[in-house]
């Protein structure tokens, strides 16, 4: 019993074996090799790589026990972790180098398991081709990196071919092809070298895309790859352009952004609006926005042919300076970087918008609208007149309002503006009174009002 | 001149704490059509919260708003408090406001009725109800207490007719020259319209003030507050501010709504 199970374990692996066949795989179709096989001619310092598969043809597992390669010229260059079980149906590959250093023929012997295989190369003389500048012969399918260029632009490569052989030598076929290059460009096939003689070339890279770049420069049978990255040209430089740059408060204004140069391609960007109070104590003023969209952020597009972005189509966004004085800071931020500039609000004198009188029942009321962009408005000072413009009196009417406007900023959400209602109780005949004159003072300046008429 | 002297003395006691709120222009009809207030002065406009939804038609003269939701004819006070509110057909509404708010009127022109707010409530206002049949009614006015004015659009004229409010009698019609439509006559007796480089004001003494603007191809006018115009672009739904104040004219923007 314990003799049958040895044999059993000794004979698997061959059963096993026996099951296996050996292919050629050219990327789509699998051709049965045995015996001879040609992997055909390369030029010395080429590699030509050869797919092998070895297919499990029959119903049970395989095991994929040996390979082995002995030749010079040829080497094993990749294949699987040996052994290697094979589902039935299944396959393994492996690759095989063929790299000669001279002309003639390669022989090897490679064995598969059980299957002896003879490969054979033909190694055929060619015109080296080598970079300028370079003495490095380019082996078939070496890649030939342009870089990156923008769209539009164009680049040179230029490459030698030499005979290094001995004889005479043609090139008859020379060629690129691929989109975005160009060439051959100085030299057109065929190429008679006798030996030691070269010839130059040159291919030019041509983006007409930002999009990477591929392409083969074909010289008789051997194939070069080239390679470059297309790159959309950059945004213009950007700059923010203030339609005024008067620092005040209450002024409805625009931005715009301007570019350098007509843009090529398009792009999208932000352009933020900050404001810093300069009046102690205050965080903001809500007044300080653009008048559409977003408050304090708007959107910038800029497409092909542009000089300006866009602001929702428009070539400006409208904003308000509010009514605290501080800087006003835009900020552009594109992808071509990011642009600041700054309003600067001063501290102005109260200013008044209204101003108007009228008679009540036993008083009069003087009401007035306007801004204080500096938060400190104190002192008031009435002044009343009579039909003739004569000064009733008392005279100038001083009223400290310190207290009363300080409360007041500290809690509107309206900025600096106020509205004023100044009543003042009359026991006579209100009707002799023609007009008053508004002194306002802040730590800015004075500000008056003369002879807002009384009104019914 | 003593009993004068005397009562000014009692002013500067009376005067020591003055009153101070956020300066109001006005209100809009958003884009939205709800009715917002607008606060701030002539170049700092800051829009409040929606006091009312659902509006039609609004305007609002400094001390009263008037408004037409799809149901109703509404008015309420500055904080939009309602005052009185009256069942009406849907459609908008034209409105006129006296200076001081009362009296005030509402047209609605799809059924050809007048109302007149009188302080404390709506009456009808009978009048003439063929006058306007084949006419379209552009905005009406209040040019003083006792009448009500009509800026309508006959042919290709337009007519300013007075309506008396106590016998619903026209008493006046004239056309007005070299203005078209849209216009909007105010209470102070001011066209404003537009030509082809901005907008007009034409003053009562027949004065004009004209503002360059590139104004949209179709807009509408309303009265926002006292001596302030509200102009909505249809296309956009964007809206200005006109200041119609002598001395003081001028276009704002206003900041728009979905901020």
């Amino acid at each position: 019993m314990k003799s049958r199970l040895l044999l059993a374990t000794f004979f698997l692996p061959l059963c096993a074996m026996a099951q296996i066949q050996v292919f050629q795989f050219n990327g789509t179709t699998e051709t049965p090799v045995s015996g001879l096989f040609n992997v055909g001619s390369a030029t010395p310092g080429d590699t030509l790589n050869t797919r092998f598969r070895v297919r499990n043809t029959g119903a049970g597992p395989a095991t994929f026990q040996t390979l082995s390669l002995a030749g010079s010229g040829f080497r094993i260059s990749s294949q699987p972790s040996l052994p290697y079980i094979i589902a039935p149906g299944s396959e393994a590959e492996f690759r095989v180098d063929f790299a000669p250093t001279s002309t003639g023929t390669y022989t090897a012997f490679m064995l598969v398991n059980t299957i002896n295989i003879t490969l054979q190369g033909n190694a055929v003389p060619a015109a080296t081709l080598m970079l300028e500048g370079s003495k490095t012969p380019l082996a078939a399918g070496a890649v030939i990196d342009f870089g990156p260029l923008v769209r539009g632009g164009s680049k040179l490569q230029g490459f030698m071919l030499l005979n290094a052989g001995s004889t005479n030598m043609t090139v008859t076929s020379l060629a690129v092809s691929g989109t975005g290059f160009r060439g051959p460009i100085g030299l057109t096939a065929p190429v008679q070298l006798t030996p030691g003689q070269t010839a130059s070339f040159q291919v030019a890279f041509e983006p007409q895309t930002g999009q990477p770049a591929q392409g083969t420069l074909t010289v008789d049978n051997r194939s070069f790859n080239l390679t470059g990255l297309g790159l959309d040209p950059p945004l213009p430089s950007a700059s923010i352009t203030l339609a005024s740059t008067l620092g005040a408060s209450a002024q409805q204004n625009s931005v715009s952004v301007s570019l350098a140069s007509v843009s090529q391609v398009s792009g999208s960007g932000t352009l933020t609006l900050q404001f810093r109070p300069s009046v102690p104590g205050v965080s903001d003023d809500p007044a300080v926005q653009f008048l559409s969209g977003p408050k304090r952020n708007a959107s910038v597009t800029i497409s092909p042919g542009d000089s300006g972005a866009k602001f929702n189509g428009q070539s400006s966004i409208a904003f308000q300076t509010g009514s605290t004085a501080g800087t006003i800071t835009f900020t552009l931020t594109l992808p071509s970087g990011t642009q600041q500039t700054s309003l600067t609000i001063q501290p102005s004198p109260i200013h008044l918008d209204t101003a108007s009188s009228v008679r009540e029942l036993g008083e009069l009321d003087v009401s007035l609208t306007g801004f204080d962009n500096t938060y400190t408005a104190a002192q008031l000072s009435f002044t009343f007149y009579d039909a003739k413009g004569a000064v009733l009196q008392p005279g100038a009417i001083p009223v400290n309002a310190a207290t009363p406007f300080q409360q007041y900023f500290a809690s509107t959400q309206a900025g600096g503006t106020f509205a004023l209602l100044a009543k003042f109780p009359v026991s006579g005949d209100t009707s002799q009174i023609a007009s008053v004159d508004v002194q306002i003072t802040n730590t800015a300046g004075v500000t008056t009002v003369q002879k807002i008429p009384i009104g019914n | 001149m003593k009993r004068l002297i005397f009562a000014l003395t009692l002013v500067t006691a009376a005067c020591a704490q003055p009153a101070l709120a956020p300066p109001q222009v006005g209100f809009i009809q958003d884009s939205e059509n709800a009715l917002r207030p607008v606060f701030g002065i002539a170049g700092n406009f800051i829009l409040g919260d929606a006091i009312s939804q659902g509006i039609t038609s609004s305007a609002y003269s400094g001390s009263l708003v008037l408004l037409k939701t799809d149901s109703a004819i509404v008015a309420t006070d500055v904080q939009g408090q309602v005052l009185q509110s009256m069942d009406a057909p849907p459609g908008p509404a034209l409105f006129a406001l006296y200076k001081d708010g009362s009296p005030a009127f509402a047209y609605l022109e799809s059924v050809n009725l007048l109302f007149e707010w009188c302080g404390s409530g709506f009456q009808m206002v009978r009048f003439d109800g063929n006058l306007f049949l084949a006419d379209s009614v552009l905005s009406i006015f209040a040019p003083d207490a006792l009448h009500v004015g009509f800026l309508v659009r006959r042919g290709g004229d337009l007519l300013d007719v007075r309506i008396a409010v106590d016998s619903g009698e026209s008493d006046s019609q004239a056309t007005i020259n070299g203005v078209t439509a849209p216009a909007l006559i105010l209470a102070s007796g001011d066209i404003v319209y537009a030509d082809a480089d901005g907008l007009v004001i034409r003053r009562a003494d027949a004065s004009e003030v004209h503002l360059n603007a590139q104004l949209p191809s179709g807009f509408s006018l309303a009265q926002m507050g006292a001596g302030w115009v509200a102009l909505t672009d249809f296309g956009s739904g964007a809206q200005f501010a006109v200041r119609v104040t002598p001395g003081r004219e001028g276009i704002y923007t206003l900041p728009g709504v979905n901020q």
